[in-house]
């Protein structure tokens, strides 16, 4: 049997993988493997062991009246807002929400509609503040797959240069996140907001690179990304305009209170 | 005896449903304890492991609606309890912070380090020894960390990681291994000298 390669040992630790007889068999009469395995397992122990904090015995109770006051009524049937939250399965409906808020967008824009300002201002400044919420969550999943490769193998997981790294992951987000991309700018466009019709034209090259990178990359080419993501600044610059996406929302929440009261 | 719990969690849900806000005080009191260590786990702080639980309720108390009676509650409030985590490191990490360990080769800088000689049980039990290991996880990306978390602290499988994570098997793997291939590199010199 040839040298068991970490994946294997990590699995073996874990009592999963295959042959795993085998490779106990090896284990036993390879030093160096043993070593290698006896230093995972060592790494692996000491983690296990940190403590964690132990709360009260009557800690449910606490965090029942921390958010008793807090409760909303649950919802009775899935939920037509649902918001997107991080992974595959949420960012999948991502582009049919982005096509959603264009649609809603582009109506409101083209059809007819009869005289009534006060009313067309408020229905502006509904449609302007649902493009914030999902800009805002498009910026964030945006920013949360840059940091994931421009962090991925930091450390050189990929010990060998031949070696690849698996970023199908991100690459899977890329291209969602590419779809509603370009519908969100389309419709910055029409709407006249440049700060973030910029950066979603700055996001969409990068996005493209990594939505058509192989599901497997070697160090070199992981490095690429990663030197073109530091280059052109752009997780930077996402998080600055998702701070102003932000504040204005946070603004316009302000303006829809007083107008209110 | 799991399956009764199983049973009388999806009744709490039922009655909660139906409006009896009670039913979720004995769900909150159930799980808050194991979803506490979870969340410490991904956060590596009380404070925030306390803000998660609770946030983790409200959105579950939120989306109750979603929950289907044969799925497991606990699970449930796992995969709310590790997006919410996801959500909170990503917003909360600070603009100018290192996302890399300090080193390029992936050890820690040597002002981390814990002094050179100390005797081996004093490595294995000092606070300092926990500390690097609390900075060397810390040093995780949100998803390597949560990943991990599920994995080795609570033993949770590849797949249930890939359905609570919402990700592929292979990419679940590849995150786990990731994460465990940093903390070895960022451990080895602590690890070298406890043998």
């Amino acid at each position: 049997m040839k040298h068991p390669d970490d994946e294997q040992l990590i699995a073996l630790y874990y009592g999963e993988g295959r042959d795993t007889d085998s490779l106990r068999e090896h284990l036993r009469g390879c030093l160096t493997c043993r070593e290698n395995f006896s230093s995972l397992e060592q790494t692996l122990d000491a983690v296990k062991n940190m403590p964690v904090p132990e709360r009260d015995s009557d800690y449910g109770s606490q965090v029942w009246y921390a958010i008793a006051n807090r409760l909303d009524l649950p919802e009775r049937r899935p939920a037509e807002q649902r918001r997107v939250t991080f992974g595959l399965r949420g960012l999948a409906g991502v582009g049919a929400l982005a096509a959603m808020i264009v649609a809603a967008f582009l109506a409101g824009r083209y059809w007819p509609r009869r005289p009534a300002p006060t009313v067309a201002t408020n229905t502006a400044q509904i449609r302007k503040g649902v493009l914030l919420v999902a800009v805002s969550d498009h910026l964030d999943h945006a920013q949360m797959v840059l940091m994931e490769l421009a962090n991925g193998d930091s450390d050189g997981t990929a010990q060998k240069p031949a070696e690849k790294i698996n970023i199908a992951n991100e690459q899977e987000w890329a291209e969602q996140l590419l779809v509603s991309n370009r519908l969100y700018e389309q419709t910055a466009q029409q709407t006249r907001d440049p700060e973030i019709e910029n950066i979603l034209s700055a996001l969409e090259p990068v996005l493209l690179e990594i939505a058509h990178s192989p599901d497997q990359v070697s160090s070199q080419q992981l490095q690429e990304i990663q030197d073109r993501i530091r280059n052109t600044g752009i997780l930077f610059k996402v998080r600055v305009v998702s701070s102003d996406v932000r504040d204005k929302e946070r603004s316009l929440a302000q303006q829809k209170d007083r107008g209110q009261t | 005896m799991v399956d009764r719990a199983e049973d009388s969690d999806a009744a709490h849900v039922a009655q909660t449903l139906a409006g009896n806000q009670e039913a979720f005080r004995s769900l909150v009191e159930r799980h808050s304890q194991r979803l506490f260590r979870l969340a410490y786990r991904f956060t590596g702080n009380e404070n925030d492991a306390e803000d998660l639980v609770q946030e983790t309720f409200l959105k579950a108390y939120r989306s109750l609606g979603k929950f289907e009676a044969r799925s497991n509650f606990g699970t449930w409030l796992y995969r709310i309890c590790a997006n919410c985590s996801l959500d909170h490191r990503r917003r909360r990490r600070p603009q100018g912070e290192s996302q890399e360990l300090d080193n390029p080769d992936g050890t820690l800088s040597a002002d981390n380090l814990v002094n050179p000689s100390p005797s081996p049980e004093r490595l294995l039990l000092s606070a300092e020894v926990q500390q690097e290991m609390e900075i060397a996880i810390q040093q995780l990306t949100p998803a390597e960390r949560t990943a991990f978390a599920l994995r080795h602290h609570e033993g949770r499988s590849i797949e249930e990681i890939s359905e609570i994570l919402g990700l592929r098997i292979p990419a679940t793997k590849n995150t786990v291994f990731r994460g465990v291939q940093k903390l070895r590199r960022a451990l080895a010199p602590l690890v070298g000298q406890t043998r």
